[in-house]
């Protein structure tokens, strides 16, 4: 979780991190067990969810998310686009950050997505490196 | 025949072609099936309510047989849902996964035996919903292709069907029809469906040799994966698994005479609804109705169909067909309801074979006529992937949501090759139970057969001939024997001698 450090060190105000997948299985969450982490991560699914059956609904041209952000006066949470099917929330105290810029840790994005999702296309091209 | 059976009979195909388009929902389709039966005995023939209050719930003289198999399937749903709640099925899934990471070639193994344990507990659809997801979100992370692991759990789902008595809707239908009992049931089927899941794996292994390659990098990053993100409560995690324990424990102990299943895993759901301090609404408001309406609605059709005595023509002709032999009877019984399972839902045709069954097998002994609903259970369970029209639709489209479609034809032909195994080794069963001496020569033929089809696949993979694989493996067996020191010695000079090159090569 090197990188999830990284991100949090160039963005202040971070305050939960919550790594997981579009069926809302969570890779990583920040905040402890006392959390539910099953429910955080279907809530978010559920999310990206609306939003894409809503660009549906408008007849809109399908095409991947980047971000989606929800911002009050104390909070703000971002949901970003990681991989094929993998997405990064980073949840902000609002009266720390002026901005949510994803350009300084896009770097770290991309590196993560390489950890945990691989695309369909990279898989057609790996070659086979047996150890069976 | 009257114009009453001719109509029952009618709504009894329509029900199987209905469902084999899946032109409608299955409890609506049920229900209608079952009005229109009530109806016509009501209006036609005459029959009271209660005849139709005797098909959906059973009667004195059959113990209530489908009221038991409805509290059942209650019980065991209302548990199953805490437990996937609790996330106590992804939880030990992943544990088992993160156990053997390291050594990378078992992970098929541990995937199948996953699949094995939860499908015996659980029903098949939602085995798959739980284990082809977390399959995906695996190969994700570790860099590989799902689709060898997909199709393998997709087959062995029906395998967990027969483990115990409560692995299916079928299983409960027979157990409760033919009074078998927990423990019974799984010494005779659950023993045997625990080999074949092992011949099974062997069989994957062989077919995907060298395919499963699992790049030892990525195995650390799956490593930092934390099991306890399925768990919402680690109390209700621990509540949950206890009960079910408890109830399987129950099963396994108490005598039916003493306490039926069905009120053992009524009192482990309200035990555990209570202590898991749930929203109870919400508990009920999640159930899956539609399989009660569904099944409801098929007694009174399968009732309907008994009444007409088809089912006991049926019986005789199967009767006149085997010649009365009882081993030609299981075989009949078990490749035909592998045969109508693989198209149609197998929880009609269990319901309508049952009562046939009881008239073919009315001259048999009490340990051959269970031989038979064995059979029965076998053929109804593991006779889905003949076809690709049984519930591995299901897997496709689970593949497809997560972005990794899966080819029809590849699934059904590794599906239907592998069934057809299973039902072979099965025959070998019934025929050692039936004539140990022949039993045994079709034992030894089939397992002769599948190693010589083994080494044939493995140097097609391999890219050698066949005699070359027999070499390399019987080098392997050479190497690994003790031999006899001078032996050892010999053979190191013979390499040594052979690895230096000779004066004309220098």
């Amino acid at each position: 979780m090197h990188y999830l450090n990284r991100i949090k060190k160039l963005i202040p105000g971070v305050i939960q991190v919550v790594m997981f997948y579009s069926n809302g299985t969570v890779f990583h969450a920040s905040s402890n067990q006392t959390i539910n982490i099953p429910s955080i991560g279907e809530s978010l699914a559920e999310i990206i969810e609306k939003y894409r059956h809503l660009m549906q609904l408008y007849d809109f041209e399908e095409e991947s998310y980047k971000k989606i952000l929800y911002e009050t006066n104390k909070y703000i949470i971002a949901i970003i686009k990681l991989g094929e099917e993998s997405h990064l929330a980073l949840l902000f105290d609002n009266k720390e950050i002026q901005d949510v810029k994803i350009a300084p840790i896009k770097h770290y994005l991309t590196k993560l997505e390489e950890l945990i999702d691989m695309d369909q296309s990279e898989l057609n091209e790996t070659p086979d490196n047996a150890i069976n | 025949m009257d114009i009453a059976n001719i109509i029952i009979i009618l709504v009894f195909v329509g029900l199987v072609l209905i469902l084999m388009l899946e032109l409608l929902n299955r409890a609506i389709l049920a229900i209608i099936g079952g009005l229109i039966c009530f109806l016509t005995l009501k209006f036609i023939k005459g029959e009271p309510f209660s005849l139709i209050v005797s098909y959906l719930f059973g009667s004195p003289e059959d113990g209530y047989v489908n009221l038991h198999s409805i509290l059942l399937i209650f019980g065991m749903t209302i548990i199953v849902q805490i437990c996937h709640k609790a996330g106590v099925f992804k939880f030990i899934a992943f544990k088992l996964v993160l156990s053997i990471i390291d050594r990378t070639q078992y992970l098929l193994l541990i995937l199948c035996t996953i699949t094995l344990i939860l499908s015996a507990l659980l029903n098949n659809i939602l085995t798959v919903m739980i284990v082809i997801p977390l399959i995906i979100t695996i190969s994700r992370i570790l860099n590989i292709d799902p689709e060898p692991l997909i199709i393998t759990q997709a087959v062995l789902v029906n395998i967990g069907g027969t483990v115990f008595a409560i692995s299916s809707i079928p299983n409960i239908l027979i157990t409760n029809s033919a009074n078998i009992e927990f423990n019974e049931f799984f010494l005779n089927v659950g023993i045997l469906s625990i080999v074949i899941f092992i011949i099974t794996v062997g069989f994957f292994y062989i077919l995907y040799y060298g395919k499963i390659n699992v790049p030892k990098e990525n195995v650390k990053i799956l490593k930092e994966f934390n099991p306890w993100n399925f768990v919402q409560n680690r109390s209700l995690l621990l509540k949950s698994a206890t009960v079910l324990l408890l109830v399987i424990i129950g099963f396994t102990l108490i005598p039916s005479d003493v306490l039926s299943a069905d009120i053992i895993a009524l009192i482990g759901a309200m035990m555990l609804v209570l202590i898991s301090k749930l929203d109870i609404d919400k508990i009920v408001q999640e159930l899956e109705m539609d399989i009660f309406i569904y099944l409801l609605g098929v007694f009174i059709i399968a009732g309907s169909v008994e009444y007409t005595g088809l089912l006991e023509k049926i019986g005789i002709f199967l009767s006149n067909l085997s010649g009365g032999n009882f081993f030609v009877v299981i075989l009949l019984i078990l490749w035909s309801s592998a045969i109508l399972s693989s198209t149609i839902d197998n929880i009609p045709i269990t319901k309508v074979l049952i009562p046939s069954i009881d008239s073919i097998t009315a001259t048999f002994t009490g340990a051959n006529k269970k031989l038979a609903y064995y059979s029965l259970s076998i053929g109804a369970n593991w006779g889905d992937n003949l076809t690709p029209m049984g519930d591995n639709i299901l897997v496709m489209n689970l593949a497809e949501k997560n972005k990794r479609p899966i080819r029809m034809i590849e699934f059904w032909k590794v599906g239907f090759v592998t069934t057809i195994i299973q039902l072979i080794f099965a025959t070998v069963y019934f025929t050692l139970i039936t004539n140990i001496i022949a039993g045994l020569i079709f034992l030894v033929i089939c397992c002769l057969l599948f190693a010589f089809l083994s080494i044939w696949y493995i140097s097609k993979q391999k890219g050698t001939t066949l005699g070359m694989t027999f070499q390399n493996i019987s080098k392997k067996i050479f190497r690994k024997t003790n031999y006899p020191k001078s032996l050892k010695i010999k053979r190191t000079i013979k390499i040594t001698k052979n690895e230096e090159p000779s004066q004309e090569e220098k």
